[in-house]
Parts: structure tokens; sequence; C-alpha cells
């Protein structure tokens, strides 16, 4: 039984210019313009601090995506952040213990306030809105956190071992930093498409109610990607430390308008449902770029942040025009039936 | 066919136990005045009666700005939306005015640097003061405007607009200051009724700050406008359901257009009265807005999905807000250690607030039930 | 004699106020198809949630292929092999065809590898089932929705569902895709599913049912032999009819009255819009009671909508009181025309359940409640609100009670208020009684009744037969979008009610 034949709008060729292409086309003709004013833009010493500055605001926007996907939002991904890098800080001159160990231990404790986030979402009702009020309020609690164990006074001399994965170039031009960003989105990658949590995630945030009739615990899950995003933003905390090479309390401070940006610019929808990994990455990348651009245009460097708003307004402004069109062709075919 | 419903019975003892508790929870204002009467009263008792009097008219002082900051939350919380762009936009107001009413001085006109602003239009202060709140509604109708004529996630306009607004402002601004600012703006804050005294060695004396006198006012009108004005009954019948107002007959595009110019329009107020406080227009004027600006009125008993405000609740929730952060540093801890209470205030607050709903919902269920026993239960079509 | 898979006696369901059934029964064999049919508020969606688990009897038993079973959830009935596709679709939008039939599958473990193929590959067999031809990678938003409802029955297969309900499941696609979900349904019964279908289409009942249980009132409708359900075989359209609508003789009918010379407030020509898509055009005359009567999903909520402003109007036109209508809004249109509309969904689109019965009253009318300069009145609001509630009899304790602790029939009285308040010329109601008792509905039509004797001209949108024929001077029957035609109303019952239903089965 073949369908009917479909009207001849429907049939018209799709526009297939999706997010990924998209942003990758604008990273493109962005860097050829750049390039004509400032020939140091594409350089291999620029690539290597662009690959730097990308690879902690990736992960940043991964951190958001995740728990993006399931319907939900984080903006304490930027404490979360600055509280692992001190925790490390504290745990390697105060404690005494080899970075390694720091690491682990700021890991954990980045699970941990993922695990603070997620109960507290899911005990009053796992609407997007109670996301937006607790992790606010947590968001403070881990600054504060994060400001009683510093006292203010960063933390210095880190040991050699920790400072080199901020510093070593793979073959000389790719940082290690990104190459830790690669795998964190790999391994995304691979949770999105290929596991049963990732689909979970997914499938809350496209439609809760159908996942809880679906016999999906969406309590748990969600509790899950809180502590997976946690985790992730502990990550990007100390990624960002390592190459600083100290570890000061305001680090994660601006992190809240960014970690949305990639993901939204990328493709993955607010409300969930949807992720673009690739989108997210080179959404990130597209910002770190601006941010660079802007200081060999030698211009006005805060037309960052007001060039990041207008970015995110007008990817998911053309996601909507998209999205409009759709629903209006809907609308116009059930008007014919 | 009659069918009776049983009446809950229960142990005398137990159920006056829980009706007590449950009006307590019930009566918002009621719970939160008492908890500020009860932390006005340890803030007091705890602090040198020297310095009383200086330390209450200070206190008043930073009520005054975190009540018009909650209130302007309040205002799109009142249609069921948020405004994340309050610091943005009070950080924004405060810089225009401050360049209008700013002294210039002579000399060297150095903007590179992070100085003192040498320029400035030297307006007088009413000027900026309207010049101010004209940005703050713009700004807000802009929101109002992109959320409902774009459709697009009213959170990512709200967001972006924080970096669009921001950026805007450090960009032209240069991230300077404005501090030669004319004695009839600082005046606001400075002037206390009666005269406060603050001298060392003598004992200081309370006085009202004008500032916070001003934001009595600034109650009283919106009080005034959400229950006495069709422009709120109309803004809160949005926020319980729009759709509900569209078939109504109330245009609830044009009315969450409005709640957000006057929350930015509060948000302009409550930038120019920091600048009137710190005797300077700063860029960072709003960077710690966006916590407090929910804690307010959810203490004070505004619901997050619309509908309802609580004015004087806001206010009070200031207070207690306030309060708290200067016994803290009366207590001599830390600095930062504000930060974990604060959000953990507004943890508790929020949970109390949920609380509260469940409780009152269960309580006019039963209330409901009660009389539909008593009229007698009909067999419906 | 085959097996019973779903028994349900004595079914008896309470909600404040309401008793939405009384003592139902209910029993569905493998390998049927069984229809459940009945007007709005007979009790046919209650009944329906409680068998899905969304709800819980307080009196009665369920059983299950013999074994007596309680659901606490919708979880528990799916468990039990019941599975329901809903009016709405219940579908994970940004998933494939293939993701969301076997979403349960491959969502029972954290960490289980998904395998992309696999998935797919289970997911043809289910969509080879359905008939359905589209690939498994396919994303979900953009099938249409006949594809969509196809899906959900595939993913109800995958879950070797035993009892499916579908509610209303050709309300939103074409008729062709109806026609090959009908053959679908036949098919897979013969396979030994059972399906229980709602549907207000009566020639879709007839020809695809193998039987129907009426309910009305929140009652069994018995055969003359007794018995709760009937053979379509043994069915006719009439009986069937009369089934759902009754037949009563026990009320006063209200004087006939005529409106031949009156003047004409309202008059459509070939209005349509993207919801009322049919051209339609009709007069209503100056204190008159005109009602609209249709079975459910006839199109005149839609065409109600189109009216006052809702829908934007794509074609024809509008006049009031000699006007055309050229605004658009319904604030504006409602200002300048003075013409209100009650939404039948009472709770979302006709009151502000979490606003208290004064503000309610008077959200319409803020500009009439000034007092001193511009600012509201308590003094006025309170008076408004008391005039009605003396009026219209509402039952409260105070008027500041928030108006989602009110019983239905209060809330409605409410919501009728909200709508005089304006003192509109012309007032439409959309299914004023659904779940009111008795004696309120009686005060309800009173009232309808009252308004037009005061030169006020109103239309009742009604799916209750006795109601329409106990209050209207005039009927315009509407079927599928379109109508069908008109009749004065000689407040006849037998005579009116055959008329009524040989313009609905036409």
């Amino acid at each position: 039984m073949k369908n009917t034949q479909k009207p001849a709008a429907v049939e018209k060729k799709k526009f297939t210019f999706n997010n990924t292409m998209g942003i990758l086309l604008v990273i493109i003709v962005f860097s050829l313009l750049i390039w004509t004013r400032s020939k140091e833009f594409i350089s291999v010493d620029n690539f290597i601090t662009v690959m730097r500055n990308c690879s902690v605001t990736i992960l940043v926007g991964f951190g958001q995506m995740v728990v993006m996907a399931g319907g939900g939002l984080n903006v304490s991904i930027g404490s979360i952040g600055g509280l692992a890098a001190v925790i490390v800080g504290a745990m390697i001159q105060r404690v005494g213990l080899p970075w390694e160990l720091a690491i682990v231990i700021a890991l954990l404790i980045g699970a941990c306030c993922g695990a603070f986030n997620g109960i507290l979402i899911t005990s009053l009702g796992s609407t997007s809105e109670i996301s937006w009020l607790v992790t606010l309020a947590s968001m403070s609690i881990f600054a504060g956190i994060t400001l009683t164990i510093t006292k203010a006074n960063p933390f210095y001399n880190l040991p050699k071992g920790y400072t080199w994965i901020g510093t070593y170039n793979i073959f000389g031009f790719l940082p290690f930093m990104i190459i830790v960003t690669l795998v964190v989105a790999v391994l995304l990658w691979y949770m999105f498409k290929y596991m049963s949590l990732g689909q979970q995630i997914l499938a809350i945030g496209a439609n809760q109610r159908a996942a809880a009739l679906s016999g999906i615990n969406v309590q748990r899950v969600i509790i899950i990607k809180h502590i997976l995003s946690a985790v992730i933003a502990a990550c990007a905390g100390i990624l960002f430390s390592t190459r600083l090479g100290s570890i000061h309390s305001d680090i994660g401070g601006d992190w809240m308008l960014f970690s949305f940006a990639a993901p939204l610019i990328g493709g993955s929808r607010m409300e969930g449902g949807r992720v673009n990994i690739v989108g997210a990455f080179l959404g990130g990348l597209l910002l770190a770029m601006v941010s660079n651009a802007v200081v060999h245009l030698k211009v006005n460097v805060y037309i960052v942040e007001f060039l990041e708003g207008v970015i995110i307004l007008l990817a998911v402004g053309l996601d909507r025009i998209r999205g409009l069109r759709e629903e209006h062709r809907e609308r116009m075919e059930r008007a014919r039936i | 066919m009659k069918k009776a419903l049983s009446k809950p019975s229960g142990n005398n003892a137990l159920s006056v136990l829980r009706k007590g508790v449950s009006m307590l929870i019930k009566y918002d204002i009621a719970t939160i005045s008492i908890i500020f009467a009860i932390l006005l009263a340890i803030f007091i008792a705890t602090s040198n009666p020297m310095r009383l009097g200086f330390s209450l008219t200070s206190v008043s002082k930073d009520v005054a700005i975190f009540a018009i900051v909650g209130m302007a939350q309040m205002a799109t919380l009142a249609v069921g939306q948020f405004n994340l762009a309050v610091g943005a936009i009070g950080g924004a107001s405060a810089m225009v005015c401050g360049y209008l009413i700013n002294l210039p001085t002579a000399g060297n006109m150095d903007v590179e640097k992070y100085v003192q602003a040498e320029i400035g239009l030297a307006l007088p202060w009413v000027v900026g003061l309207l010049a101010g709140l004209a940005v703050g509604l713009l700004l807000g109708v802009l929101q109002g405007w992109l959320i409902t004529k774009t459709k697009i996630n009213p959170f990512i306009i709200s967001l972006a607009l924080i970096s669009v607004i921001h950026g805007l402002n450090m960009g032209i601004t240069q991230n300077i200051y404005f501090r030669k600012l004319p004695k009839g703006f600082t005046d606001i804050n400075n002037i206390t009724i009666p005269k406060a005294t603050a001298d060392v060695g003598q004992k200081t004396t309370f006085g009202f700050p004008l500032v916070f006198l001003i934001t009595i006012v600034i109650m009283l009108v919106v009080w005034l406008i959400y229950n006495r004005t069709a422009l709120g009954r109309k803004m809160l019948a949005t926020g319980v359901s729009k759709r509900a107002a569209d078939f109504a007959g109330i245009d609830s595009n044009k009315y969450i257009i409005c709640a957000h110019a006057l929350s930015g329009l509060l948000c302009a107020l409550g930038g120019m009265f920091t600048a009137s406080k710190l005797s300077a227009a700063q860029t960072s004027t709003g960077d710690n807005w966006l916590l407090y600006s929910f804690a307010a009125p959810i203490l004070g008993g505004t619901l997050l999905n619309g509908g309802k405000v609580a004015i004087i609740g806001s206010m009070i929730g200031a207070g207690i807000m306030t309060i708290i952060t200067t016994v803290l540093a009366v207590l001599k801890l830390d600095a930062f250690t504000h930060q974990i209470f604060i959000g953990g205030i507004l943890l508790l607050a929020f949970i109390l607030n949920r609380g509260r709903e469940s409780l009152s919902k269960q309580q006019d269920r039963a209330l409901l039930e009660a009389q539909e026993s008593a009229d007698g239960v009909h067999v419906e079509g | 004699m085959s097996k019973t898979v779903l028994e349900l006696r004595n079914i008896t369901k309470i909600f404040p106020g309401v008793k939405a059934l009384d003592n139902v029964d209910f029993v569905v064999k493998e390998g049927e198809i069984h229809a459940l049919m009945g007007e709005n508020g007979a009790g046919k969606s209650t009944l329906i949630k409680i068998i899905t688990g969304v709800h819980k009897q307080n009196e009665g038993k369920m059983f299950v292929n013999g074994k007596e079973v309680s659901f606490n959830s919708p979880r528990d009935a799916f468990n039990a092999g019941i599975n329901v596709v809903h009016q709405e679709r219940n579908l994970f939008p940004t998933f494939t065809v293939a993701g969301n039939i076997m979403i349960e599958h491959y969502t029972d473990k954290m960490i289980k590898k998904i395998n992309q193929r696999e998935i797919n590959r289970a997911a043809e067999k289910y969509i080879e089932m359905v008939g359905l031809n589209v690939p498994p990678d396919k994303s979900v938003e953009s099938l249409s929705a006949g594809q969509q409802q196809l899906i959900e029955i595939a993913k109800a297969l995958s879950s070797n569902a035993k009892i499916i309900l579908l509610d209303e499941p050709t309300s939103s696609i074409s008729v062709n895709e109806a026609e090959m979900l009908l053959n679908l349904i036949k098919k897979l019964r013969d396979q030994g599913i059972s399906f229980i279908f709602v549907s207000h289409k009566i020639e879709e009942v007839l020809g695809l049912a193998d039987t129907v249980t009426v309910l009305r009132d929140g009652k069994n409708v018995r055969s003359a032999d007794g018995e709760i359900s009937s053979p379509i075989k043994d069915m006719t359209r009439e009986e069937l009819i009369t089934r759902m609508v009754g037949r009563t003789k026990e009320f006063q009918s209200l004087e006939m009255r005529d409106f031949d010379k009156s003047d004409v407030v309202l008059e459509a020509k070939e209005l349509r819009s993207v919801d009322s898509p049919k051209p339609k055009s009709f007069k209503l005359r100056k204190g008159e009671l005109l009602g609209w009567y249709g079975l459910v999903g006839a199109g005149r909520t839609e065409f109600a909508r189109a009216i006052i402003g809702y829908d934007p109007i794509l074609g024809g036109e509008l006049y009031i009181n000699g006007q055309k209508v050229k605004e658009k809004g319904i604030d504006r249109i409602q200002n300048k025309h003075k013409i209100y509309y009650l939404s039948e969904n009472r709770k979302e689109e006709g009151l502000f359940l979490d606003h208290n019965i004064k503000s309610n009253i008077t959200s319409s009318v803020l500009k009439k409640m000034r007092g001193f300069l511009f600012f509201l009145s308590p003094k006025k609001e309170q008076e408004t609100a008391e005039m009605f509630r003396k009026e219209l009899q509402i039952k409260t304790p105070s008027l500041k009670q928030y108006v989602r602790n009110l019983s239905g029939g209060n809330q409605q009285k409410v919501a009728l208020s909200k709508g005089l308040a304006v003192d509109p010329d012309i007032l439409i109601i959309d299914e004023p009684t659904v779940g009111i008792d008795v004696k309120t509905k009686a005060e309800i039509h009173r009232i309808m009744y009252d308004i037009t004797e005061k030169g006020k001209s109103v239309i009742c949108i009604t799916s209750d037969m006795p109601e329409l024929v106990q209050i209207a001077d005039r009927i315009i029957v509407f079927r599928d979008g379109r109508i069908a035609g008109e009749l004065i109303n000689d407040k006849d019952y037998d005579h009116m009610s055959k008329e009524i239903m040989n313009l609905i089965m036409a």
C-alpha cells in the first residue's frame, strides 16, 4: 500500500543546510576574512593558541549539552569547574598528594556536586524551571566553597607533570589539551549513539511523559546526567588550570553564558531530545576563533561578548525559522484533509 | 443518588497540631515576617550598641536595592517568565545615567586606560535619572518583544541578551567608571530622615535613608499596579494561563511585553541606586544580581510559574537576605561563606515554597470535598 | 465461545461533585474489535482511564485473562498487555521510526549497548506489520499524523500487546490513511489481538467493529435483552444513535418563539479558516437561542473560533450587526462587536483556576471596574461578583475562593458570569453543561434562556440532544466540518431527534 502522492510543496528538495555544514562554512569564511586583515591569523602558532582556548570552551559546552539533552540545564557548571581546579590545587599543595591522585579526587568531588544537583532537582519536580533555580543556588554554594578553600589566594608552583598537560604540543603543533576534549567528544558521541543511557537521556528530553510511560526511570537518569555534566565541568576546570600554571578561584566565573552558546549554535535543542556533538565542537571552535580574531584585529575586546549573544540569537533564530516553515506546512496539510 | 463521603476522623491533638503547622506554612507573610523579626532581633542583640544606629542605616540602604532588584524579577515572574538580564540592564542604565551626569575633568582624555572617566556631560542628575529609566524601559521592551514575536525559547533570548547588553555596555564604555557624580544624585543614598549620625567614638543613631523611603513608595506603587489596576490584573491573568487570557479578550503578548518593560524599569532604578550608593557608575553593577533577584521574591512567596506576586513578601525577603549577609559579616565569617549561605537560603526558600503549594492544594481539596458532602453528590450526565 | 481477555464489573468512579461511572460493566473478547461509544460526558474517557491505569475505580473489579488485576499506574496496565494509542501523539519527535517503535527494548538497562542496525531490523518487522512504507531510520518528525499513529500501533505490537486501545484513531489523519488503518486493525484482529476503540464516527464503527458497548450518563445502555454490548451485525445506525442520545420525555420544553422578522445580528458567508477549512454560512437573529449540534469532531468549535477571531479567517465574510468584521484577534473583535465565546475547555481556556472567583468574573470587564481615577474599585468588583453569585446561584463560602477548588458546575457558572459581565450582544457557549450535575444543568439552561429574553443572542454548541431540543429555538446540524442542515425546533423530542439524526446520517 503506497502512500498517496504528496502535494508538490513537499516534493521540493529540503534545504539541506543543517547546522554542522553551516558552522563549518561560517568558520571557513570567517577565517579567510580575518586572514586578509591579519596574516598571522592562519599560522601554526595561532592554531595552537586557538586549539588550547577552544578545548576548554568546548568541554564546558559538552557539560551543558549533556544536561540540555534531557531537557534541563545546569548553570553551576562554572563553579563546579572552579571548585575542581581549586581542589586539585589544595590537594597538591596542602595535603601533599601527587597530582594524578588530586585530579581523581577533584573529579569525584565534581561528581558529588552533580549528584547534589540531580537529587535536588528530581525531588522538587524535574522541570527546567526547577533546574534553573536549583543550579543557580548550587552555583553560589559551590563558588562559596571554592572561595573558602582558597581564601582568595591562588595556588602557584604547580608540578611539572600537571602543567605539561596544558603546554605540551604533540608533533609540535597539536596541543594535548584538544586531545582531551576530543576524547570526551568521542566518549559522548558513543554514549548518545550507542548506549542505552544516552538514548534514555534523549528520550526524556524529547518527551518526558512518554519516556516515563515507556518504562524509563526518569529520576535516576536525570541524576546520572547531572553527575556526568559535573564531571565534565570538573574536567574543564582542571584542564584550564593546567595551562595557566596557577589555580585561582576565578576559574569558571564567566562560563555560564558560553556553556549554552556552543551547543545551541551547534544545533542541540534547548528543550532536549537532540544533540549535535560535532556541531557543539564547531560552535566552541567558532567562538574561540572570534575571541582570537578580535585580538589580532586589535578591535574592542568587549565586542566578543556582544557577538556571542548575537550569534546565539542568529543560530537559534535560523533554527526557529526552519521549524516555523514545518509547522506552517503541517497546518496547511491538515486544512486540506 | 447520594453518596456520603466519610469525613476524616482524627485524634484531636494531632489534628490541631497539623492545622497549626499548615497554617504557619500557608500564611506566607506571617511566617517570613516572624523570621525577619527574629533575625532583626539577633542582629540588634549581637551588634555593638555604639555602632548599632549606623549598622541599621547601612542595612536599610542595602535592603532597598535588593528589594528593587527582587521586584524587577517578580515583575517577569508574574507573567510566568524569567528576566535573566536584570544585571545587564541595571548596569547599562547606570552607565548611561553616569555618563550624562558625570563631571568631566579637563585634561587628558585617555580612555584606553582603566581609569576614572574624565568625560561626562554634567547634565542635571534628574536628566540622568530619566535617561537611565528610559534605557531600562527600552531594554525591557526589547526583551519582551523578542520573546513574544520570535517565539524562540524565552530562556535563550534572555540569556543571549545578557551578553548582548553587557557586551555593548562594556564595549562602549570600555569599562571605565564615572566617579564625579553630582551631589544631588549621591544624596539619594546619603540623606537620612531623621539625620543619622555616624561619628566615630560617639553613639551612632539611625535614620531612614532616602533611598529606602523611595523604595517603600515604589513598593506601594507596584502594589497598586498589581492590585488596583487593569494592567496589573491582566499581567497576572496572563501568568496564570496565557490561553485563558487570550480567550478572555486580554492581549497576552502585549502584557508580557509590559511585564518585561516594568522589570527593565525597576532594574534601571536598582542600577542607579547602586551608583548613588557607590558614588560611582561602574559596569560591574548588576554582576551579582541574578541570584538575589530570585531569592527575594521566592522567599516572599511569589510563584515561579506565574499568576501570583508577593510584593510585601519580596521586600521582607530582601530584608531577610540583607540581614543574613550583614550578620555573617558581623560574625566575622569569611566574605566567601556568604555565597554558600545565600545559595542555601535560595534553595530553602524554594523548597518551602513548593511545600506551601502542595500543602495548600491538599487543604483546599479537603475543603471542597467537605463542602460537596454537605451538598450531596449528584449523578451527572 | 471465545475467551474473555478483559472484564470490568460494577465499576463506579466518583470525582468531586460528579459520579462519572455508575456500576458499569465492560467485557472484551479475544480477537475482537470492540467499539466504545457515547456522547461527551457519557463516561467513555473515564472508563478508558481506568482500563489504562490512569485512574483507579472507587468500586468494582477488573480482570485480565480471567485474573483479577489492580492498576496503580499506566505502567501496570502496560505490563498486563494493555496498550493505548491516544488521540495526541506520544512519540519522541527527535527519534527515528525504529527508535520509537523499539524504545522499550533498548532502554531497560543503562549500559546496554545499542546496535542501531539490529534495532532497525527488528523494527522493520513491525513496520511491515502495520503496512507502513518508511525506512526505519527516518525521523519521526517528518511523518504525517497518520503515519505517526501507525508507529504507535507498531510500538504496541512490539511489546506483544494483546489489547490495544485506540482513542479517536482516525480523527486527525487523511482518508486514505484511515482506510489503511482500518484494514490493519482487521488484519491484526484476525491474528488474535483485541482492539477497543473509541470513535464518534458512526459509519466507521459500523464498518469496523465486531461488538459495541454504549455508555450514557455514566451507565451502560443495555439492549432489549438487557445485554451490555451488542454485535454490530445486529445494529443499525438508528439504534446506535438512539442508544447514545437516549429518548426522554421527562423535561419541560420552553415555548417556541418566532424569529423570522427579527434582525440578523450575525451573518457568516462562506467563512473558512485553517482549522475550519470548509466554507460555511449561516445567520443568527436577535434574541434567538441557536443550537449547534453535531457529533464530536464535526467542526463546531473550530468554526466558533474562527468567528471570534482566535483563528485567522482565510476566506469568506463575517458580519456582526451589519458591520463587516475586519479586526484580527479576540480582544479587538470582542470589544468592538460585543461577542463573547465560552470555551468548552473550561479549565485551561475558560477560567483562571489559580485566581479567585471575583478576579475571574471581572477579568474581561476591568474597564468598567474603575473607581477613583484609573484604579480598580474593589467595591465595584465585589458588587459585580456578588450580583452574579446571586443571579447564577454560585455556591461558595466566599468570593475569594480560588476557582480551582469549585465543583464543575460552579466553575461553569463562574465562567458564564465572566462572559455575561461583558454584557455581550452575542454569546457563544461551547458545551455548557458537560460534566455538570443535573440541578446545575437546569439552572444554566434557565440562565441562557433569560439572556435571550433580554434581547441578546446565544449560540449553544452542544452534543447533548435532550438539552438541545429543550432550549434551542433553531438548530444547525454540523457534519464533517460542514453544515448539514438547519431546523426550526418544534420542541417535540421524538420528531426533532429523528430529523436531526437524518441530517447526521445522510
